[in-house]
């Protein structure tokens, strides 16, 4: 077989096996969205997986209902608030570490790591007296706080690998032609470690959206919920709206997509620049 | 000692860039962390706390009564079984699926796009629609292994022994992979084209660049998506008890999900904690053996 | 360059004012919740400081749950008239799914805040919650009410021989039957004893139906009647605690359900029941001769196609069921102790009755009026006949956990397990339960 042959069947093995790929992880999105559009009837019937009759019936209870807008809106401010608040400390940590010669500086990166690794039960019972101490249970402020916890040691790894990634001979370059310390940060490094910033802001800000199990134990009033809870209020005592959860499910994921849209480009990027060296 | 001091003054903005991010870790990490661990050394049945010994310092006490349960000895079996099938086939899978992008094919963007899906999903959700779709009367899958003839009747497959694992290890792994897929992928970018060219001009075939070549080139990342999907799947608290709550049988159950159920149904905080300070334990003495392992290789 | 530095700067600190800023002011809400954890000795003492005649004022906070928010809401309606009796008063009710209540309030109590009433499960919840040290005691007031409730519920709070909980509504465990499998199986009424029900279940598989639905996930519920219809107690709390499991009545009941499993009278899609839902779907399809729930039941069941109806759990020695319901009680941290009991004292007085009613629910009064509760809602006739032969759970602390134990017993024996071996194994881990707390 010539090489070209060879290169076409390899190429048709690799579209048949992306093809079930996409398929693989398309269909439990493609049920969420068909459940969203059926009546209640309709879930538990085995004949209606694929729906007879649609209906936007959920769509409208679940955003007419002022509720769930409002568990939008906390989870909006919980997610962005934090994702800020661990990136400036991150991307200055990040540089810091990198451009300085700090003692322990390894022995830092090192111990963040040891910080993700914690299972976050155990630590369910110090932050319940962290948060009556500082008065914050039952807030977002408090929420944010403890989303802050296990999100910055990561973010600040994440940034302290793409610093390193970064050659110091560009800034030097940039230095030699004139400019000031800050003034290679901004017009150099940081155009460099866009991708890098961005890819780690995405996964901060995912990790937020998605977070059930501090919301769940932290969060009783309503007022307060976040879109995790929200989704899961549907659950109901006796029987739970499938079709509204849903339904909710989907309009959830409408900003983690177009965020995921956005950053679709600088995500191989920016994970490249940081993956060569480890 | 001059020389120390003399670095230390010169890279004072450096360490007040590093300080702010310093306090807020050891403030909002690492004390919880001390705090939580402690308990483990402690009596702490809240259904208890009118007793005299309550919050009094207990030694080893929680781990060994621990320890003696079968329910704990199985959920550590389980751990193991739960972390080398998610981290082992995550990892291939990923890999063969970056190389699969890697390529120059039309539609690259859809196919990319699509196989991250899973890891937009919010995996409260996830693990709810699954269960869904293992559902015996309404589930697709039992619809198609019945239409297919491979089951005469619709089987409960979250609801016995033999299937309850695999089936929530699928889902776990349909979550997991696109996360490191995105890792291996970037790393591919990377690998230096005219290399690879002259490799396939000197008569290497697909195998042989891959992993002659390739390989030692993504090792860095592989290696640091395979730490953080031990991290992940070993603290993967949702997939579980979303899905099994740890049933059938216990046969689900991992450390995690013990935990949990030790703290919040059987109100004893002393042995959650000390179950979660061994999972602790245990990531740190597998994360180790990783890093020393990438680090001989550099 | 350097001013944009600035303004990140600034924008950090002013964020992090931002978060201290709402904290205090989410400190200094009116809604009382957040209230900083007091001992139980300053709460008892400044009620006592409080002259008895002086007008309530204060805000308090009901966590209750979310299926009391309908769109016509008697409990609504009924608290307004409460703050318009009281109007220094002000209630605020928050519904919480029933799956959450009780992590929730633990949770918030235990953080030094919650609610100042909330609504407990009467399986355990409330003697657990007093155990944990987050509820206030109520034995002064509630020993002037006492006898105006049926004993079961009121037991059901009691800590250490004191109230902590004062009885709302109660409900009791009823079996739907399924009209249509029943009468094309040959069988004429519904089973009354043992015998009819395990051949009721031996026929309608036959057929191909499914035999008993029960909740898969928590099937202690389901397994207590049947040993109290046995007469055993389960666990004996005459004297400490101790395990009635492997007394003969425990065995017998035991046994047969044991044999209940042996004869695949548990459709294959049991295994799926995670939630009442899930329980109620294979009895809604009509493919299930039985279904094992109490009166709420009724309000998933309505709109199917199902020619159901409902009969007294089947007897054994003796007739029984097992009783459930929620319970009122005052949280530690509250500030207004003297609102929080009127309010408790209001919300379950005769007068109050209605509200219960609203939601199709049987007060826990001995005085309630339960001809009007038939003819509002017919299909609570078998449960209120069952009130009298309604045995609460076993009293003890850490029932979840005991539960649980017996739960997974059954389910291993319904997956294949040897029933003896199963319950000598439970048996033993009760008893080491047991010795844990009372020994």
């Amino acid at each position: 077989m010539t090489r070209r042959t060879k290169k076409k069947i390899l190429d048709v093995v690799v579209y048949i096996f992306l093809s079930c790929v996409s398929l693989v992880s398309l269909i439990p999105l493609i049920y969420v969205v068909l459940t969203s559009l059926k009546t209640y009837d309709q879930v538990y019937d085995v004949n209606e997986i694929i729906p007879t009759t649609v209906t936007l019936a959920n769509y409208i209870t679940v955003v007419g209902k002022a509720n769930f807008m409002m568990y939008f809106k906390n989870s909006v401010i919980v997610a962005v608030c934090t994702t800020l608040v661990c990136m400036i400390l991150s991307v200055a940590a990040g540089y810091g570490m990198t451009r300085y010669r700090l003692l322990g500086a390894k022995k830092l990166k090192t111990g963040i790591l040891y910080t993700r690794m914690f299972p976050a039960i155990l630590l369910a019972l110090p932050y319940y007296v962290i948060m009556r101490n500082l008065h914050l249970g039952d807030s977002l402020p408090g929420l944010m706080l403890i989303y802050c916890s296990f999100t910055i040691p990561f973010t600040i790894w994440n940034m302290q690998t793409f610093f390193m990634q970064i050659p110091w001979e560009l800034e030097d370059a940039a230095r030699i032609d004139g400019c000031t310390r800050t003034q290679a940060l901004f017009r150099v490094i940081m155009p460099l470690a866009r991708p890098g910033i961005i890819a780690t802001a995405l996964f901060s800000f995912m990790t937020c959206w998605d977070e059930y199990m501090f919301a769940n134990l932290f969060i009783s009033s309503d007022s307060k919920k976040t879109i995790s809870l929200g989704i899961r209020s549907f659950v109901g005592e006796y029987s739970t709206d499938w079709g509204c959860m849903m339904a909710a499910t989907v309009i959830a994921m409408l900003p983690v997509i177009i965020f995921f849209l956005y950053a679709q480009k600088n995500l191989v990027s920016g994970l490249s620049a940081g993956a060569v060296k480890g | 000692m001059k020389r120390d001091k003399w670095e230390l003054k010169k890279n004072w903005r450096g360490y007040l860039l590093v300080f702010p991010a310093c306090v807020a870790v050891i403030l909002v990490s690492i004390y919880p962390m001390i705090y939580g661990s402690v308990i483990a050394f402690k009596n702490y049945v809240l259904t208890k706390s009118f007793m005299p010994d309550f919050g009094q310092f207990a030694g080893l006490k929680n781990f060994i009564s621990v320890m003696a349960k079968p329910e704990f000895r199985q959920a550590c079996m389980n751990t193991v079984f739960w972390t080398v099938t998610n981290v082992v086939v995550q990892v291939i899978l990923a890999t063969l699926i970056a190389l699969a992008l890697n390529r120059n094919i039309r539609c690259k963007s859809f196919f990319r796009t699509t196989a991250l899906i899973p890891w937009a999903v919010p995996s409260v959700i996830a693990a709810m629609t699954f269960r869904f779709l293992y559902d015996t009367n309404v589930g697709i899958v039992n619809v198609i292994l019945v239409k297919l003839g491979i089951l005469d009747q619709p089987m409960s497959i979250l609801g016995n022994i033999e299937t309850a694992r695999w089936a929530v290890v699928l889902e776990s792994i349909w979550k997991g992979t696109p996360f490191v897929m995105i890792f291996i992928l970037a790393a591919l970018q990377s690998v230096p084209k005219d290399t690879l060219e002259s490799a396939v001009v000197d008569g290497a075939n697909a195998f042989q660049s891959f992993f002659r070549i390739v390989l030692p080139h993504i090792k860095g990342s592989v290696g640091i998506a395979t730490i953080l999907t031990t991290i992940g799947t070993i603290n993967n608290f949702n997939a579980v008890w979303l899905m099994t709550m740890g049933g059938p049988s216990n046969s689900t159950e991992i450390m995690f999900t013990y935990a949990y159920r030790r703290a919040f149904n059987g109100n004893d905080f002393g042995e959650a904690a000390a179950v979660s300070v061994m999972m602790f334990i245990l990531i740190a003495v597998l994360t180790s053996f990783y890093v020393k392992l990438m680090g001989e290789e550099n | 360059m350097k001013k944009l530095l600035a303004v990140l700067l600034t924008g950090c600190m002013a964020l992090s004012m931002a978060a201290c800023g709402s904290s205090a002011a989410d400190s200094k809400a009116p809604d009382s919740s957040e209230a900083p954890a007091s001992s139980e000795a300053e709460v008892s003492a400044e009620s006592e400081a409080e002259a008895e005649d002086e007008t309530l004022s204060g805000d308090i906070s009901f966590m209750v749950l979310d299926s009391f928010n309908k769109d016509t809401n008697p409990l609504q309606d009924a608290t307004d008239a409460f703050m318009e009796a009281n109007p220094g008063v002000n209630v605020t009710i928050e519904y919480v799914s029933a799956n959450d209540i009780r992590e929730k309030f633990s949770t918030a109590a235990r953080g030094g805040a919650g609610p100042d009433v909330v609504a407990l499960d009467s399986a355990g919840w409330a003697v657990d919650s007093a155990a944990s040290g987050l509820l206030a005691p109520l034995d002064e007031q509630v020993a002037g009410i006492a006898d105006q409730f049926y004993s079961a519920p009121l037991a059901s709070g009691m800590f250490n021989g004191s109230y902590y909980a004062v009885p709302w509504y109660m409900n009791n465990e009823g079996m739907y039957y399924n009209k249509t499998i029943l009468d094309e199986c040959g069988i004429e009424a519904p089973p009354a004893t043992w015998d009819e029900l395990l051949d009721a279940c031996e026929k309608v598989v036959a057929k191909g139906y499914g035999g008993i639905m029960m909740p898969y996930y928590f099937p202690s519920y389901y397994i207590y009647p049947f040993f109290y219809q046995a007469d055993c107690p389960i666990i004996d709390t005459t004297s400490t605690p101790t395990s009635a499991l492997t007394t003969d009545e425990g065995k017998e009941a035991w046994a047969y359900l044991a044999k209940l499993a042996e004869i695949g009278a548990y459709p294959e899609a049991i295994k799926d029941a995670s939630s009442w839902d899930s329980t109620y779907a294979p009895f809604l399809q009509g493919q299930c001769a039985f279904l094992f729930c109490g009166d709420w039941a009724y309000w998933s069941l309505m709109d199917s196609d199902v020619d159901y109806g409902i009969a007294p759990m089947p007897a054994g020695k003796k007739a029984a069921t097992l009783m459930g319901g929620y319970t009122l009680s005052i949280n530690a941290n509250t500030k207004n102790y003297d609102a929080a009991w009127a309010y408790i004292e209001y919300l379950t007085a005769a007068e109050q009755n209605y509200v219960l009613q609203g939601y199709g629910r049987i007060s826990a009064r001995k005085d309630s009026d339960t001809a009007a509760i038939i003819e509002a809602t017919p299909h609570e006739e078998q449960f209120i006949a069952q009130l009298d032969s309604s045995c609460a759970r076993p009293a003890i602390i850490n029932q979840a956990e005991f539960d649980e134990m017996v739960s997974e017993a059954y389910r291993q024996v319904i997956l294949g397990a040897d029933p003896d071996q199963t319950l000598e194994d439970l048996n033993t881990k009760v008893e080491t339960f047991l010795a844990e707390f009372y020994g």
